[in-house]
C-alpha cells in the first residue's frame, strides 16, 4: 500500500504536469496557428486589394472622362457582382477613397452612378452583417456616398450594440449631411449615450444651420459637458445660424459653470468678426482663471480698437498665461485693420513683460 | 523546517498560477480590442473624429548632454505632422555643449525672462526662440533632474496639451497625430495618453527616423526587451487603458493637458518614477469626484527607444523602476482596492502591488526554497521538475499571447524577427527573469533601508479636489 502512495507522489504531480504541458501547448499552437493563418489572411488582403483596385481603377478613370454615367453603372454592376464576400469591403473602401478625394460634381456624379449600380443596396445590407466591423465600414460607405435612401439604415445603426458602429453612423449621417437624422442625432447629443459627444457635435455641424436646434437645447442643458460641447458647436454653424453669437453671449454672461463660460469665449474667438460681445470684454476680468484666458485670446479674433485698452490691463494680469496671451492679442490686433493704430500705440507705451515677450516671437516669427 | 518549506513552494506555485491567470486574461483582452483596432487601420478610418479646431500641442523634451544628438531630435520632433505644434527643448544644465548646438544649427534668441513661472523649478537661465524655426523654443536651467526639467518645459510651453518625450527616443512622423486622436473624441474627459514605446535596438534608422523595425540578432538583451516590451505595452496596457485602469503613462511618450499639469503641481522630483506616480496622481486626484476622468493608451502612436544593450546599464535601469514604482504604489496607497477609484483602484493596484512589487520576493524565496531544500536533500525533483516546465511554458503561452498580438494589431517585424523573438521567450525563464528578480529585489531593499532619493509625498493638488472638473479649461475643437 504504502509503495503504490510513494508512486502516487511522484506520479502524481507528473501527470498534473503533463496535463498543464499539454493544454498549454495546445494553447501555444493555437495561438500560433492564428498569428500563422492571420498573417497568411493579410497577405490575401493585399493582393486581393489590388486584384479589386485593378477591376475597378480602370471603370473609375473612364468615369472622370465621360459623362455617361449609365454606362458606368452597367459596369459597375456587374463588377460589384462578381465580388465574394471577401472583395466587397475591398471595394467599399477603394469606394470610400474615391469619394473623399473627388470633387464636388465628380461626387454628384458618382453617388447616381453608385446608386444606379445597385453598391448603395448593397451597403445596406452590409450595414446589417454580423461582423461589427463590416458594419461599422459599411456606414461609413453609406456615408461618404450620401444616398437619401441610406439615412433609414444609418438611423437604425445608432443603436447598434457595438459603439463603433453607432459612431460609425453618428459620423456617416453628418457626411451624408443627412437633414432629416436632425432629431435622432440631437436626441444622442443631449442624452450622450449612442456616441462620443464630440462625434455626435461634428456630425450636427457638419449637418449646418439645420442643427441649430440641437446646440440651442444643448446649451440649455443640465449637463455642462453638453453645455460646453454646444458651445463649440454653436460657433461652427454661426455663418450659417445668425443667433449663434448673441447664444454664446448669453452664457458667457451668466452660466454658473466656469468650463461653459470658457468655452463660450473660446468659441466666441472662433467666430471672430469686428465689434466684440460686451459679454467677452467683462469675462476678460472673470474670477476663474480659465474663463479670463479664453476671453483675453478670443478678444484678438476681433477687430475691435475698443478692446485695446482691456488688454493693455490684462498684460499686468496676475496669472502668467492671461498676460501673455492679452499681450498676443494685442500683437495681433495690431495687424487688424481697424484696431491697428489703438493696440500699435498700446504695444509702443507698454513696458509689461508679457507684452515685451510677445513682440519678441512676433518679430522672429515673422 | 522541510514541512514549512514545502508548504510556502506550494503557496509559491499558486502565487504563480494566479499570476499567469490574471496577466493571461488581461493578454485576452487585448487581443479582443486589438482585433477590432487592426480593422480599424483600412485606409478609411484614417481620420476618425477629428477636431474642426485642434488644440495646439507643445512638445516638451528634456536633454542632459545629448549634444550627440539634440540637434537631429529637434529636426525630427518638428518634422512632425502634426499641427498646431510648438517644440520646447529643456538644456537641464548640461555640462557639454548641448546648448551651444541647438543654437548654432538655430540661430537661437534670447527671449525677455521675467515673471514667475507656472511651476517652481531650478532658475531657469534664459528662454530662447528659433529664427530659422520659430515653433522651437529653448529653455536653458540650471540642474535640477527630469522631473524639474520637464516642470520647466511645462512653464514655458502655450499649447493646451503636452507631449513629452525623451530627447533621445525617435517619434514617429504621425505619432503626435494619434496620441491626440482619444483628446479629439472625449475632449471633455480624456487627461492623459500615453503612446507605445518600441525597442529600437537592431532596427535601421535613418536621419532620427525607424525605416525598418528589427530585432538585435546580438545577445539576447535586445530581443528578451522587444519581447518585454510588447507584452507590457501592447498586451497588457490596452486592455488596462479599455477598463480606464492605466496605472503608467511613460516618460518616454505621453500626452497630458498642460493646465492639469500645472494644476497638480508639476511632476514630482520625489520619486525615481515620475511618468508613473503623475498618472497615479490623476487617477488618485480626480476619479472620485470625477469618474469620467480618463487616462487612455494609444497603442498605434508610437515612439521607439533605445534599450540598455548592457546588463550593466539594464539593472541600472530595472533598480530605478522598481524603486520608482515601490515609491509610487506607496505615496498613492490610499487607492488600493477602492472602490471610488474605478478599475485603478479595484484592479489595476492590487496587480502592480502583487506581480509588480512582491513578485521579485515570491520569486528569490522560492530560489532560496530549492536551495534550502537541496542542502538538506529533501527536494521533492518530480515536483520541482514539473514546476520548471509549467513556468517554462505558461511565459511561452504570455510570450505566444503577445506576439500575436503585436502580429494581429501592427504587423511590424518580418517573419525572421517574429521567429527570433519566439526562440528568446522560450529561454527567458531561464535566465532573464532570476536576473530582473534579483536586481528588483535590490531595489526593494534599497528602498527599504532608505538608501535612493528620498520618500517624498504627493505635491501640492489636494487642493483641487472639491471641483476637479473645473481646473480643466475645455479643449478647442
Amino acid at each position: 500500500m504504502s509503495a503504490v502512495r510513494v508512486l502516487l507522489v511522484i506520479v502524481g504531480p507528473l501527470r498534473m504536469t503533463l496535463w498543464v504541458l499539454a493544454i498549454a501547448t495546445v494553447v501555444i499552437l493555437f495561438l500560433t496557428a492564428i498569428g500563422v493563418s492571420r498573417h497568411l489572411a493579410t497577405v490575401r488582403a493585399d493582393r486581393r486589394r489590388a486584384r479589386v483596385r485593378a477591376k475597378l481603377e480602370p471603370v473609375f478613370s473612364r468615369f472622370y472622362e465621360t459623362e455617361d454615367r449609365g454606362r458606368l453603372a452597367e459596369e459597375l454592376h456587374p463588377a460589384f457582382m462578381r465580388m465574394d464576400a471577401a472583395e466587397r469591403p475591398v471595394a467599399a473602401v477603394l469606394v470610400t477613397d474615391l469619394m473623399h478625394s473627388a470633387s464636388f460634381a465628380q461626387k454628384e456624379k458618382l453617388r447616381a452612378a453608385l446608386e444606379q449600380a445597385g453598391i448603395v443596396e448593397l451597403g445596406h445590407r452590409g450595414a446589417r452583417r454580423f461582423s461589427p466591423w463590416r458594419r461599422a465600414l459599411a456606414c461609413e460607405m453609406l456615408g461618404t456616398i450620401g444616398s437619401p435612401r441610406s439615412v433609414p439604415v444609418l438611423l437604425e445603426r445608432l443603436g447598434d450594440r457595438r459603439p463603433e458602429v453607432r459612431a460609425a453612423a453618428v459620423r456617416a449621417l453628418g457626411v451624408a449631411r443627412a437633414e432629416e437624422a436632425v432629431p435622432a442625432l440631437t436626441e444622442a447629443f443631449l442624452e450622450r449615450r449612442v456616441a462620443p459627444t464630440n462625434v455626435v457635435n461634428e456630425a450636427l455641424r457638419r449637418i449646418g444651420g439645420e442643427a441649430a436646434p440641437a446646440f440651442e437645447l444643448g446649451i440649455e442643458s443640465a449637463d455642462p459637458i453638453v453645455r460646453v460641447s454646444s458651445c463649440f458647436g454653436l460657433s461652427g454653424i454661426a455663418e450659417s445660424h445668425g443667433g449663434a453669437v448673441h447664444r454664446l453671449g448669453v452664457a458667457l454672461g451668466s452660466d454658473q459653470d466656469s468650463r461653459v463660460r470658457a468655452a463660450a469665449a473660446s468659441a466666441l474667438g472662433i467666430v471672430g468678426g469686428g465689434n466684440a460681445p460686451a459679454e467677452l470684454v467683462r469675462a476678460s476680468t472673470d474670477p476663474a482663471v480659465p474663463v479670463r484666458r479664453s476671453a483675453v485670446k478670443a478678444l484678438g479674433s476681433f477687430d475691435d480698437p475698443a478692446t485695446g485698452e482691456t488688454l493693455d490691463e490684462r498684460t499686468e494680469d496676475d496669472d502668467r498665461e492671461v498676460a501673455l496671451r492679452a499681450a498676443e492679442a494685442l500683437v495681433a490686433l495690431a495687424g487688424r485693420p481697424r484696431a491697428a493704430a489703438e493696440a500699435g500705440a498700446r504695444l509702443e507705451s507698454s513696458s509689461a513683460w508679457a507684452v515685451e515677450y510677445a513682440r519678441k516671437v512676433a518679430e522672429v516669427s515673422a | 523546517m522541510i514541512a514549512v518549506l514545502q508548504t510556502i513552494s506550494v503557496g509559491i506555485l499558486a502565487f504563480f498560477v494566479v499570476y499567469c491567470i490574471a496577466t493571461w486574461t488581461l493578454l485576452v483582452m487585448s487581443l479582443r480590442e486589438i482585433s477590432w483596432f487592426a480593422r480599424g487601420q483600412e485606409p478609411t478610418h484614417k481620420h476618425p473624429g477629428q477636431l474642426a479646431h485642434r488644440p495646439s500641442v507643445s512638445l516638451v523634451t528634456p536633454a542632459y548632454n545629448e549634444e550627440a544628438l539634440i540637434v537631429q531630435s529637434a529636426k525630427a520632433f518638428l518634422a512632425s505632422d502634426y499641427a498646431p505644434l510648438e517644440v520646447v527643448v529643456v538644456d537641464d544644465g548640461s555640462h557639454d555643449e548641448t546648448f551651444a548646438r541647438l543654437d548654432e544649427a538655430f540661430d537661437l534668441v534670447s527671449l525677455p525672462l521675467r515673471g514667475k513661472t507656472a511651476l517652481p523649478t531650478a532658475p531657469i537661465r534664459s528662454v530662447s526662440i528659433s529664427r530659422t524655426e520659430p515653433r522651437l523654443r529653448v529653455v536653458s536651467k540650471d540642474n535640477g533632474g527630469r522631473s524639474d526639467a520637464i516642470n520647466a518645459g511645462i512653464s514655458t510651453a502655450r499649447g493646451e496639451l503636452v507631449v513629452i518625450v525623451d530627447a533621445d527616443s525617435l517619434l514617429e512622423p504621425d505619432a503626435i497625430t494619434r496620441s491626440v486622436r482619444p483628446f479629439e473624441v472625449h475632449p471633455d474627459t480624456c487627461m492623459a495618453a500615453g503612446g507605445g514605446i518600441r525597442v529600437a535596438n537592431g532596427s535601421m534608422i535613418v536621419g532620427g527616423r525607424v525605416v525598418t523595425p528589427g530585432v538585435s540578432g546580438r545577445g539576447g538583451i535586445g530581443a528578451t526587451q522587444v519581447l518585454e516590451y510588447l507584452r507590457g505595452f501592447y498586451a497588457t496596457r490596452i486592455a488596462w487603458s479599455e477598463m480606464n485602469g492605466l496605472l503608467i503613462i511613460s516618460g518616454a511618450f505621453g500626452v497630458f493637458r498642460r493646465d492639469l499639469l500645472v494644476a497638480l503641481g508639476g511632476f514630482s522630483s520625489a520619486t525615481l518614477g515620475e511618468d508613473m506616480e503623475m498618472t497615479m496622481r490623476i487617477h488618485h486626484l480626480l476619479r472620485p469626484q470625477w469618474k469620467e476622468a480618463r487616462v487612455e493608451f494609444v497603442p498605434d502612436a508610437v515612439c521607439w527607444t533605445e534599450a540598455p544593450g548592457t546588463l550593466g546599464g539594464l539593472r541600472n535601469q530595472r533598480v530605478r523602476w522598481h524603486a520608482g514604482l515601490l515609491d509610487n504604489l506607496r505615496m498613492h496607497w490610499g487607492m488600493f482596492g477602492r472602490l471610488r477609484f474605478g478599475a485603478a483602484g479595484t484592479f489595476a493596484m492590487p496587480y502592480m502591488v502583487l506581480f509588480e512589487a512582491l513578485e521579485p520576493l515570491v520569486e528569490v524565496l522560492g530560489f532560496a526554497i530549492v536551495i534550502t531544500l537541496l542542502i538538506y536533500n529533501a527536494v521533492n525533483w518530480t515536483y520541482l521538475l514539473a514546476f520548471f516546465l509549467v513556468a517554462l511554458i505558461t511565459g511561452e503561452v504570455l510570450s505566444t499571447t503577445a506576439l500575436l498580438i503585436e502580429e494581429v494589431g501592427f504587423r511590424r517585424y518580418r517573419a525572421k524577427d517574429l521567429a527570433r523573438l519566439t526562440a528568446w521567450g522560450l529561454v527567458e525563464a531561464l535566465w532573464f527573469r532570476p536576473v530582473l528578480a534579483w536586481w528588483r529585489l535590490k531595489a526593494t531593499l534599497l528602498a527599504l533601508t532608505g538608501r535612493r532619493p528620498g520618500w517624498g509625498v504627493i505635491p501640492r493638488g489636494e487642493a483641487i479636489l472639491e471641483h476637479p472638473s473645473e481646473i480643466v479649461a475645455p479643449l478647442t475643437r
